[in-house]
């Protein structure tokens, strides 16, 4: 599945929270990361999680089978890459 | 965060730049900033090599750390046009405070004294540490910052994979952000643990 990792910190804690209330979307404690799971886009508005300028363009920990299409002041969204393996 | 670590090395002695501004530097350390002048070595040339006459002065910026520059005689002033803005913005150096009271000292000096200062004179703060961002008179990038908590588990974790992934994408053509966060998932999961907490 598309899966986006957060290092499982305070400061990244509301990016996840975020995501996980969104519909088709899963998240699992993975070691140090949350992983956060989608089935073909998954898009956090910056505004609603909250987590200021210089946090935010930090927050991404890793991707997979996805591709980010929009990380700016007001978004972050990803899209399920060609290719994924839906596992 | 250990005092020292393996092999003995146990923080900065020095930093040292060039300046062909003395008294506007000493100015901007000692009397905005109250950095002690620590100590200050005068000499014609060094040794035997071709080498300009100088002097060599340092500020004590606290826990046996000083902040040191040259002035070169004879030597015209020099600024290497071909660094680029992203590079010049890059080096810094960043001194520490315990405080956010400190930190907001320090900025209200340097504005009180009619020194630009980067970001608007706003603090930033970031994932671990808060930070103002300045030009010292000689054009340095220099940073005061404090930290907002200690390192943890998980960021140390984090660390580790992120340099792995990339040492390992920068070694490939044409590295890329891309490239770097899908080989740090691929890393993730294979070397992390369902359901454990960092």
């Amino acid at each position: 599945m598309p899966s986006l990792y957060v290092v499982d910190v305070p400061e990244y804690r509301p990016l996840w929270e975020c995501a996980e209330s969104a519909q088709g979307i899963e998240t699992r404690h993975l070691g140090a990361y949350v992983e956060v799971t989608f089935e073909d886009e998954l898009t956090i508005d910056r505004r609603a999680t909250g987590v200021r300028h210089a946090v935010w363009y930090s927050g991404v920990g890793g991707t997979r089978d996805a591709r980010v299409v929009q990380f700016d002041k007001d978004a972050l969204r990803l899209i399920a890459s060609q290719g994924s393996s839906r596992r | 965060m250990d005092a020292k670590v393996e092999g003995g090395i146990r923080g900065v002695d020095h930093v040292a730049y060039v300046t062909w501004k003395v008294e506007e530097t000493v100015h901007f350390y000692r009397d905005i900033l109250g950095l002690p002048l620590a100590h200050c070595i005068l000499a014609p040339g060094w040794g035997n090599d071709p080498h300009p006459d100088f002097a060599h002065f340092f500020f004590d910026i606290g826990n046996g750390g000083r902040i040191a520059f040259f002035y070169y005689f004879g030597e015209a002033a020099y600024e290497d046009e071909q660094i680029s803005p992203m590079l010049k913005k890059a080096r810094h150096l960043a001194l520490l405070v315990d405080t956010e009271e400190e930190l907001e000292g320090y900025r209200q000096r340097i504005l009180a004294a009619g020194y630009p200062m980067r970001h608007g004179g706003k603090r930033v703060m970031h994932e671990l540490i808060e930070s103002i961002y300045m030009f010292d008179p000689n054009g340095y990038n220099f940073e005061i910052t404090r930290k907002l908590r200690p390192l943890g588990e998980a960021d140390e974790r984090d660390t580790e994979l992120s340099i792995q992934a990339l040492i390992e994408v920068t070694k490939e053509p044409e590295p890329t952000m891309a490239k770097l966060w899908e080989r740090k998932g691929a890393l993730i999961l294979e070397q992390e643990t369902v359901g454990s907490d960092a």
